[in-house]
């Protein structure tokens, strides 16, 4: 258990950032920096990609985007997944995003 | 899908800039041997910056930023010595390390030119090409990777491509393309120009796989026909991060470099060494040429392989807009590139050594790479040497040859056999 004493920062727990918690309330940041002009063809996509993301790591909680960590999204069919690398731990795989669950059967 | 922040991230390359920084943990074939054959010093642009490549008249390179710390000419126009160079303006001289050793204009007495160093580098050569490197000391030790350093005749087709580097790495770890791209693309453009494109990169993919290793990423494919026993799936082929890639087969060994000159700018080599049976004829250096990517009507020449690549790698613009993509699953192994990337900015930034730093003093760096490549054996060699850049080569007849004669050699000693 991590010492409650500690700062976030000695423990690699994490306090969500003003980008991830307004992230998490649906929020678009106005940061030029993160996303295209709204005339963008693809503007509405990149911005549900922002908001839709992990914002979190699965294994150690800390921030993707804070602790230099990645996430790339890709589609299959109509699942999102999105592998993810975090900085922090190391953490990689990938968090999937579905509307329905599918089971493809293997041949037999 | 990347934020503008990330692709910014991902694709600057100057001084300060994490991937920048990454980059300039390795080195980087800068310029040929030749090239120095008439001057001594040449002007050459890589990580954003511009620098003064030059040779001694005894023989040894060194690399120093361009412009003098004094009044900022070029040094390039400079006096060589054999311990520095020269500016030739006023005649500051610097050392190898881009330390100021004489202000020739400034008394003897003071200590000004203790306190001007320039950014400079160590330069070597390897392969016929001059090796730079321009990060932070200690230097790593040149890898010395096969292609580069094993005998066979050498053959280095370069180009400048208007485009970012990373764009042409991320091409690396997209299988796919080559069977759209060099398969069905190039037998759409063969059946408009009118001639047959090779069967041999029309197999459509069945698997693709990415095994991260020691080097970079192993990148494996089953093609329709084959099975995992195949060269292309047991043995695969590496992406030699940070940005080269090694591919081969048929008895031609060639290493992909991408030399990132800035952030909108490629130097592109395909350094290949063909080694068929035992008729090598090792040359002083390699034949080294320019090839060609767009025509006389500023159009993509998309009639050969690697034509084909940069039109797609320029037509995504400088820098690609990696906030407008749509990556599917087939792209999975571009994730893992910038997934890796990432992690490696990381270790710089945490004083590590990054991937393929290597610190031991070797030989060679043997890398892994399919021999029977597609499944195509001996056609695959003519179907590179005419369908890729080596077509523009100035021994390509020669070297059409040497393989074919390997091949019919074989082909004589099997029937021999069956006949005995």
């Amino acid at each position: 258990m991590p010492d409650p004493s500690s700062s976030p920062e000695a423990t690699g727990l994490r306090v969500a950032s003003a980008a991830d918690t307004a992230a998490m309330s649906g929020l678009l940041p106005e940061d030029p920096h993160q996303l295209p002009p709204p005339s963008a063809w693809f503007a509405p996509d990149a911005e549900r990609h922002y908001l839709d993301r992990p914002r979190f790591c699965p294994m150690c909680a800390s921030s993707i985007g804070e602790r230099g960590g990645i996430t790339t999204e890709y589609w299959t069919a109509d699942t999102r997944n999105f592998m993810t690398w975090c900085g922090e731990c190391g953490w990689f795989g990938e968090v999937v995003r579905f509307d329905r669950v599918t089971i493809l059967e293997e041949d037999h | 899908m990347l934020t503008v922040e990330q692709n910014n991230e991902l694709t600057q390359v100057g001084p300060g800039t994490p991937m920048g920084e990454l980059l300039r943990r390795y080195w980087y074939p800068i310029a040929f041997e030749q090239d120095f054959d008439s001057v001594p010093s040449r002007s050459v642009r890589l990580l954003s910056e511009d620098w003064t490549l030059y040779k001694t008249p005894g023989g040894k390179f060194g690399i120093i930023q361009e412009q003098c710390a004094h009044r900022r000419a070029s040094m390039t126009y400079g006096v060589v010595h054999e311990d520095g160079i020269r500016c030739g303006y006023h005649g500051w001289k610097y050392d190898f390390t881009g330390q100021c050793v004489e202000q020739p204009a400034e008394a003897e007495n003071q200590n000004f030119k203790d306190r001007v160093k320039m950014k400079g580098g160590t330069a070597q050569t390897m392969g016929g090409m001059v090796w730079v490197y321009v990060g932070p000391d200690p230097a790593p030790e040149l890898p010395r990777f096969d292609v580069f350093v094993k005998d066979g005749v050498r053959d280095v087709g370069y180009t400048t491509i208007p485009c970012n580097w990373l764009q042409i790495m991320e091409n690396s770890v997209d299988p796919h393309h080559v069977e759209w791209l060099h398969g069905y693309y190039f037998n759409f453009v063969g059946e408009t120009q009118g001639f047959e494109a090779p069967k041999a990169f029309q197999k459509r993919h069945i698997k693709t796989g990415f095994d991260e290793m020691e080097w970079g990423i192993l990148k494996r494919r089953v093609l329709e026909g084959s099975t995992e026993e195949g060269d292309d799936w047991k043995i695969g082929h590496p992406l030699v991060f940070p940005f080269y890639m090694r591919v081969g087969g048929a008895y031609i060994d060639q290493m992909q470099i991408r030399v990132p000159i800035d952030d909108t700018h490629t130097w592109k080599l395909f350094y290949s060494t063909h080694n068929p049976g035992e008729q090598l004829d090792v040359q002083d250096r390699p034949v080294v040429y320019e090839y060609l990517w767009k025509d006389d009507e500023g159009r993509f020449i998309t009639d050969y392989i690697e034509g084909q690549d940069i039109m797609a790698w320029v037509s995504q613009g400088p820098i690609t807009d990696r906030t407008q993509e749509h990556l599917g699953r087939s792209d999975a192994g571009v994730a893992l590139l910038r997934k890796m990337f990432k992690e490696n900015m990381r270790k710089v930034a945490n004083g590590e050594d990054p991937l393929g730093t290597i610190r031991e003093k070797h030989e060679i760096i043997n890398l892994p790479c399919e021999k029977d490549k597609f499944g195509a054996e001996r056609t695959f060699a003519a179907a590179w040497i005419n369908g890729g850049s080596m077509r523009y080569s100035p021994i390509k007849e020669q070297l059409l040859e040497m393989h074919e004669s390997y091949w019919a050699g074989i082909e004589a000693a099997e029937k021999a056999g069956a006949g005995a």
